[in-house]
C-alpha cells in the first residue's frame, strides 16, 4: 500500500465494509451473501490461505457474537484483527532471514504481493 | 495480486513495526516509541480522546510489562476502527 498510514488503513476497512453492508437489508450489517461477496472480492488471497476461515457459514457463526444472523461492524472488526495477527505470523514464516527480525510476504502469499510500499518482501534488521 | 483491503491489513502490521523496529525488542513499543506512534498515526483519535500517552499505556498494557506488544497494539486499532466507523455515520 502506497504511503501506508494508520488512518488510510482504517478508512479502507470502514469503506469496504459499507460497500457490501449497504446492499441487502440493514445497511450497516452484513448478511451471509454480503459477507461471501466481500470475502470473495476483497480477501481472495487472505482467506484462501487461512484454512480456518474458509467456510463462510462457520465464519458468520463465529463472528456473530450477538447471534442475530448478521455481522455488524464491531463483529467485523474482530475478523480484521484476526487477519492482522495471521498475516503478521505469515510474514515471519515467509521471512528470508530467520535469525534477524525480518518479514516476508503475509497471507497474500509468495508472488502474490505488491502492496506498493516496498514492504512485504523482507526487511531485515 | 493483493487487494486494497488486504494491503490495508498488511499496512497495520507495517505501522507497528515502523516504530517498534527503531530500537529495543522488535515486537515491543517503549513508552517513547508508542508516544511517537500516537502522535504521528493517531493524532485525531488521541486529540478527541483527551488522554495522555501514559493513560493510553496504562489502558493497553494488559500484561503490565511497561511495553506495548503487537497484540496490545491491535486493541488500539480495534478501538480506533470502531470509532472511525461511528464517525463515518456522523458525517
Amino acid at each position: 500500500m502506497e504511503n501506508c498510514t494508520m488512518e488510510k488503513a482504517l478508512d479502507i476497512i470502514v469503506n469496504t465494509f459499507h460497500h457490501y453492508s449497504t446492499r441487502v437489508g440493514n445497511p450497516d450489517t452484513l448478511v451471509k451473501g454480503e459477507m461471501k461477496q466481500l470475502i470473495t472480492k476483497e480477501l481472495p488471497n487472505f482467506i484462501k490461505n487461512a484454512k480456518d476461515l474458509q467456510d463462510v457459514k462457520h465464519l458468520m457463526q463465529e463472528l456473530d457474537t450477538n447471534q442475530n444472523g448478521q455481522v455488524d461492524f464491531k463483529e467485523f472488526s474482530m475478523m480484521m484483527a484476526r487477519l492482522t495477527m495471521a498475516t503478521h505470523e505469515k510474514m515471519h514464516e515467509n521471512a528470508p532471514d530467520k535469525d534477524h527480525h525480518s518479514h516476508g510476504p503475509g497471507l497474500e502469499g509468495k508472488g502474490g504481493s505488491s502492496c506498493g510500499s516496498g514492504h512485504g518482501h523482507g526487511h531485515s534488521h | 495480486m493483493a487487494t486494497k483491503l488486504e494491503c490495508a491489513i498488511n499496512c497495520l502490521v507495517e505501522v507497528f513495526h515502523k516504530y517498534s523496529l527503531t530500537g529495543g525488542h522488535p515486537h515491543a513499543l517503549s513508552r517513547e516509541q508508542f508516544g511517537k506512534l500516537l502522535e504521528k498515526e493517531c493524532s485525531e483519535f488521541t486529540k478527541k480522546s483527551k488522554k495522555t500517552v501514559p493513560e493510553f499505556m496504562k489502558e493497553l498494557d494488559i500484561n503490565q510489562d511497561g511495553f506495548i506488544n503487537f497484540e496490545e497494539f491491535l486493541i488500539l486499532t480495534l478501538k480506533m476502527v470502531i470509532e472511525h466507523h461511528e464517525d463515518s455515520h456522523k458525517e
